[in-house]
């Protein structure tokens, strides 16, 4: 300010410097002139000279305003056109549009960012076109012109126009009122931004926001959200009825409110732990409702980060219903289990009776007729079995344990049970099964292969043969039961999977069955962790196969598909660590192995199996294991069979004695190596054999 | 070789009678009435019970149970007959005690056999 007077001022002085010394330049001369002309009145001259230099002094300072306000007008001019200078530059080249219009929306001036804005190519094309026409919605701008006459600005209004081409553009604007040119009215002046990116990002946002509430409010699944510390944070109407709680009570309270086994003790932080260890699964919990019931749910966890920080959700589904009707399902199938065999064993036992002639001699045709009624009970009595045993499977209760099992010997058992069906039908069984351990529960997978086999011989022309045959696939072994039949139509390979399915729906009556048979089959692979499936054999008729993952004992590889087993070695022990072990020893050097935990198992594996050898420990769970030897020597098929007791008592004579069924030999357990234990194993096998070749 | 039968149905009980003893040639008595199982089993002295699982009123396990609570029947081996063929059902029973489990429907012309085996197989 200070600086900007002094600047005028040197201006003014600079301006007023010429007029100065031509003043001065009058004053001498009429100080020269006037002594001169006037001699007469020299008593007159001081007041005469002072007087002049009053004028000239006068004269000056005139000079000197007149300059002086001359140069504050400049100055002020000079202001103002810079200032409307950066006016201008901050109008042109703001990113935002600026326009002035008259109230009835005639557009006076615009800036560039306006026109891009609303894609006008000049500013004449943009006035042209009437502001009022810019407007989606004429209501909203008649509404925003009587607050401006009220108001005199409206602030960050948010407002939808039409771009040249009718396209909407979303606009936030500051308006405002100004005075027009002439004085006589107002005109409005406004800054606009494009917002529509924002806006459809808004749009976006809200209605994917609607939408997720909507799918939360209305979903059938409970659905609760909490902080990592436990904290309920939100509960949808599902969880709220679940648990019989109002949002609002649950806001704020811990989980364990809801699930009770972590409120105990350090509840909080063993929740969490179990919380995180259950991310990503469905667990089941008990769950306690508002009033105090508790009940099973199944829930699955998974966090994500919100806006206020990490969140744990859980989706939760009651599955009291689910659990009482499975409850009621297992107890129906069990009554029907009992309720239809009840009456089919007296028939089948009537024609039992009958047939084998108990009651008195039977005619031919008699006899032939009895049996025919005594094949189909046995046929019906198989169908429920079927049936059963599929709930069974679905509803997983039907136990599948798994363990080291020996594929040969579970080929062997298959193919024993099928002879006789397979001699009336006149096929031939061919089995081609090396020594090769599978995880699997043997009971189940003969039953599976007997079902395989059962179909080959139904579908199989009279005079050939069912191959049954194990082939290494993988990390799996592959069963694979072949025949000569028709085939399986490619369109029905996996159709036959599916329940009370056949190739030909003829299949039922002619051949027998409800086609539930490689259902169950199917399942039961699928238990074990296997794959199943038909594909053409070579040379016509099907091959049905199903593969079984390996268990822990190495098969011998390059040895071929030919390789027998050496023989069937039954262990008895309670000792599931050493059976495995000595099942691994055995496997390698080409031994069936067989394993029974008590002494009633093993007495069953024997009659089942009749093994070339049986390992026998002394101490087991249920009953000694002299049990198995007090059982055997009574049995004329059985006490023959080669014996190593194998504990870690120690034994004297006597109680040698009282052991002993065909060739036997002890040894102490962790006293003999393996390489000892091996050697009795072979030769015990081996005399056994013999004695076996010689009677 | 003396059998009690008990089973509520007479015709199953009529078909064991005939299996045990015509084909078995086993003495065979029989009762359709649980309750009285400890009083024939003191008066009839049998050698072994063959027991239903599934009857009115007493059933089997406790049939079990009163047989081995007396004394005097205590060490007859009991083989329980079920219709119920689920392996959870068929552990159950033997871990009750009984000697071994017979499952129906069964071979009438082999029931004989497979009774003596599963007596055979216990100490």
């Amino acid at each position: 300010m200070k600086a900007r007077r002094a600047r005028t001022l040197r201006a003014a002085l600079r301006s007023a410097a010429p007029f100065a010394a031509l003043g001065a330049a009058v004053v001498v001369l009429l100080a020269w002139l006037v002594p001169a002309s006037v001699a007469t009145m020299r008593p007159h001259r001081p007041d005469f000279a002072l007087g002049l230099a009053f004028v000239f002094l006068m004269y000056v300072i005139l000079v000197f305003r007149v300059t002086l306000e001359q140069e504050r007008g400049a100055e002020a001019l000079r202001r103002l056109q810079a200032s409307e200078a950066r006016h201008r530059q901050l109008f042109e080249r703001s990113v935002a549009g600026v326009y002035q219009s008259t109230l009835d929306g005639h557009l006076l001036d615009c800036n560039d960012a306006f026109l891009r804005i609303f894609g006008f190519a000049t500013r004449e094309e943009a006035i042209a076109h009437s502001t009022t026409s810019l407007w989606a919605d004429h209501r909203a701008r008649a509404a925003l012109v009587d607050r401006l006459l009220e108001e005199g600005s409206a602030a960050a209004v948010e407002m939808p126009l039409l771009r040249k081409d009718g396209s909407p553009v979303w606009a936030l604007a500051s308006l405002s009122l100004i005075p027009s040119g002439d004085g006589t009215g107002s005109h409005m002046q406004g800054t606009l931004l494009d917002i529509g990116e924002r806006k459809t990002a808004e749009e976006a946002l809200r209605s994917s926001e609607s939408g997720m509430r909507a799918l939360l409010e209305n979903m059938l699944g409970g659905l609760i959200v909490s902080d990592p510390a436990g904290i309920i944070q939100s509960a949808n109407p599902a969880a709220q009825g679940i648990f019989g709680y109002s949002n609002e009570e649950l806001f704020g309270r811990h989980l364990s409110t809801l699930v009770p086994s972590g409120a105990e003790g350090d509840g909080a932080a063993a929740l969490r732990a179990t919380f995180e260890a259950s991310l990503g699964r469905v667990t089941e919990w008990e769950g306690r409702r508002k009033d105090g019931s508790r009940f099973p749910f199944e829930l699955s966890l998974f966090q994500f980060d919100g806006p206020r920080g990490r969140r744990i959700a859980g989706n939760l589904v009651d599955v009291t219903h689910r659990r009482e009707v499975e409850r009621l399902k297992a107890e129906f199938v069990s009554t029907v289990s009992h309720e239809l065999r009840t009456p089919l064993t007296s028939i089948r036992g009537s024609l039992g009776l009958l047939g084998g002639g108990v009651l008195g001699p039977l005619t031919a045709d008699a006899r032939e007729i009895v049996a025919v009624a005594e094949r189909n009970v046995v046929r019906l009595i198989g169908l429920i079995n079927d049936i059963l045993d599929l709930e069974r499977l679905e509803g997983g209760r039907l136990e599948i344990r798994l363990e080291a099992v020996d594929a040969a010997a579970i080929v062997a058992r298959a193919i024993e049970s099928v002879r006789g069906v397979a001699e009336a039908a006149g096929l031939s069984l061919v089995s081609d099964a090396p020594a090769a351990t599978v995880r699997g529960d043997a009971d189940r997978l003969v039953q599976v292969l007997v079902n395989l086999i059962g179909n080959a011989i139904k579908f199989s022309p009279r005079g050939s043969a069912v191959t049954v045959r194990t082939v290494p696939c993988g990390t799996a072994l592959e069963f694979q039961v072949e025949d000569r039949g028709r085939g399986v139509p490619e369109t029905q390979r996996e159709a036959i999977f599916e329940r009370y399915r056949q190739v030909e729906a003829g299949d039922a009556r002619a051949k027998g069955g409800a086609g539930l048979g490689l259902a169950i089959c199917k399942s039961i692979v699928e238990q074990h962790g296997g794959s199943i499936g038909v594909r053409p054999a070579e040379g016509g008729g099907s091959a049905f196969w199903f593969r079984i993952p390996e268990g822990k004992a190495p098969r011998l590889s390059g040895t071929g598909h030919a390789t027998r087993p050496r023989g069937v070695v039954l262990l008895v022990d309670d000792d599931e660590e050493l059976l495995s072990v000595l099942t691994l020893r055995l496997g390698a050097e080409r031994f069936a192995v067989r394993t029974a935990t008590t002494a009633e198992g093993g007495i069953a594996s024997v009659r089942e199996l009749t093994p070339d050898l049986i390992v026998l420990d002394l101490g087991l769970p249920q009953g000694d294991g002299s049990l198995v030897v007090r059982a055997l020597e009574r049995d004329s098929a059985l006490r023959r069979i080669p014996l190593l007791v194998y504990t870690g008592r120690d034994l004297d004579d006597i109680d040698r004695r009282a052991l002993v069924l065909g060739p036997t030999a002890y040894l102490t357990k962790a006293r003999e190596s393996e390489g000892e234990f091996m050697e009795a194993v072979r030769s015990l096998v081996e005399k056994g054999q013999t004695a076996g070749g010689d009677s | 070789m003396k059998v009690l039968v008990i089973d509520d149905e007479d015709d199953i009980r009529q078909i064991s009678r005939l299996a045990l003893a015509r084909v078995g040639g086993m003495d065979v008595v029989d009762t359709g009435a649980s309750v009285e199982a400890v009083e024939m089993a003191v008066r009839e002295r049998p050698d072994a019970i063959l027991l239903d699982v599934m009857m009115p009123g007493r059933d089997g396990p406790a049939t079990l149970a009163a047989l081995r609570a007396d004394p005097r029947t205590a060490a007859i081996p009991i083989v329980f007959l079920t219709a119920k063929v689920m392996p959870a059902e068929i552990l159950r029973l033997k871990e009750l005690g009984a000697a071994g489990v017979l499952t129906k429907p069964f071979d009438p012309m082999t029931l004989a056999a497979s009774l003596r085996a599963v007596l055979s197989a216990r100490p």
